[in-house]
């Protein structure tokens, strides 16, 4: 088995859905398009390619549920699980920075991957999300505007950073209520 | 970069009402790092912590935990402070003093027993470096907001700090006049070495100010990099039942 190291937002997406419960690739495919649509516009069938790629680097593994052996001319369907090697580099992708230019959609795969109530690691990605957006004025900043067109899309970029940062505050306040109405909070 | 200023985890807690008990964190746990020459722009809301960050970065207030550095010694340990210590701080409520904005520019001169004369000469220097000579013998009051914040980064600058801090220097001007006092602020962090740091409350304009942009709530900095920070461990998603 390859040990090559996928990072991609989609493959880490799929691999949450077989940490949460193993299956085989349609069903996969099932639970996947209907957690992470529209953010991905997969369809099912493709995620057998990340599935592959998942396999390739050890993220997960085939293994055998069916006590009845396929018949004659059918393909027994395989079912993965993900393994202790795909459980870390799951926690790495949560864990590592959001590049800035795909922040947002990196940062809704990452909370649609969390369980639904771990507000907590919810809160922690957001701190991730506002780095990355904070740090993305480097990519403007310095530099004279030479044309009406480049004025533009510096403005629209800080236009974006402020919405992200407003938005990103609602949130965390949504979150922190979210924690205090838990049991036991 | 040298680091000029240096915060490692500040927390500042306000006592509530008279029990002393009930309390407000206005900061919690803020490191960061400023550079000489650097301009730092923070933003946040009102109530984030914004305001209370500066007072302690210019030695007015406290902080309950942590440690403040300036220019490589303990802020707490420092004799002399604020203005008179390489820090100045423009302070939003400069318009409730009393006197012409040049004897208000001039004044913390006066405290280190400068002649008067030398400390209004300078503050005229002041006020046109910043391109407010033409309020000179103007009363505070009768500023406008893009007056007032070129006046009170004059006073600011009184006593040649080596750093600035600005509390929304730009809050309540228009889009064209922001960014005369962006460029002013660019200038003067290039040109005199100056470092900054400043709290905004919008975005625009400040990519062609900041090198770097942080963000304030609940009184969390947010942004900072910390390299030796561990990664936090987020626990796996726990399976549900099948359908």
């Amino acid at each position: 088995m390859g040990q090559s190291v996928t990072r991609s937002a989609v493959d880490m997406a799929v691999l949450s859905i077989v940490i949460e419960r193993p299956g085989h690739g349609y069903d996969i495919g099932v639970r996947f398009v209907s957690r992470f649509h529209p953010l991905y516009r997969t369809t099912v069938q493709n995620v057998y390619t990340n599935l592959r790629r998942l396999r390739h680097a050890g993220f997960i593994e085939p293994i055998d549920l069916e006590e009845e052996p396929a018949s004659q001319g059918q393909i027994r369907k395989a079912t993965f699980r993900a393994t202790a090697a795909g459980a870390r580099g799951f926690r790495g992708w949560l864990d590592s920075p959001m590049p800035s230019e795909t922040a947002r959609r990196e940062l809704f795969a990452r909370l649609r991957a969390l369980r639904p109530d771990d507000y907590r690691a919810m809160l922690r990605l957001l701190d991730r999300y506002e780095a990355a957006v904070l740090s993305s004025i480097g990519f403007i900043s310095g530099a004279q505007p030479l044309t009406v067109v480049d004025d533009l899309a510096r403005e629209d970029h800080e236009a974006l950073i402020e919405a992200a940062l407003r938005w990103s505050e609602g949130a965390r306040e949504k979150l922190r209520a979210a924690i205090v109405r838990e049991p036991g909070a | 970069m040298t680091s000029l200023l240096q915060l490692v985890d500040v927390s500042k807690r306000y006592a509530r009402g008279a029990r002393a008990s009930r309390e407000r964190i206005a900061l919690r746990a803020v490191s960061l790092e400023v550079a000489c020459g650097e301009l730092v722009a923070v933003w946040g809301r009102r109530r984030s912590g914004r305001t209370t960050l500066l007072e302690i970065c210019a030695g007015l207030e406290k902080p309950s935990t942590g440690r403040v550095c300036f220019a490589g010694c303990d802020l707490a340990e420092r004799r002399v402070i604020g203005m008179q210590g390489g820090i100045g701080f423009a302070q939003p409520h400069f318009s409730r003093m009393h006197g012409v904005v040049v004897e208000q520019v001039a004044t913390p001169l006066l405290k280190t027993h400068v002649r008067v004369e030398s400390a209004q000469m300078r503050a005229y220097e002041l006020l046109e470096r910043v391109g407010a000579a033409d309020c000179a013998e103007l009363v505070p009051d009768e500023l406008e907001s893009s007056e007032l914040a070129r006046v009170t980064l004059a006073r600011a600058l009184i006593m040649r700090p080596r750093l600035v801090l600005l509390d929304a220097p730009t809050s309540g001007v228009t889009a064209p006049e922001r960014d005369e006092i962006f460029a002013l602020l660019r200038s003067l962090t290039r040109e005199d070495d100056i470092a900054m740091l400043m709290t905004v409350d919008e975005v625009p304009g400040l990519a062609s100010v900041a090198d770097r942009l942080l963000s304030i709530g609940n009184g969390e900095l947010r942004g900072e990099t910390h390299p030796a920070e561990p990664a936090p461990v987020v626990p796996l998603r726990r399976a549900e039942p099948s359908a």
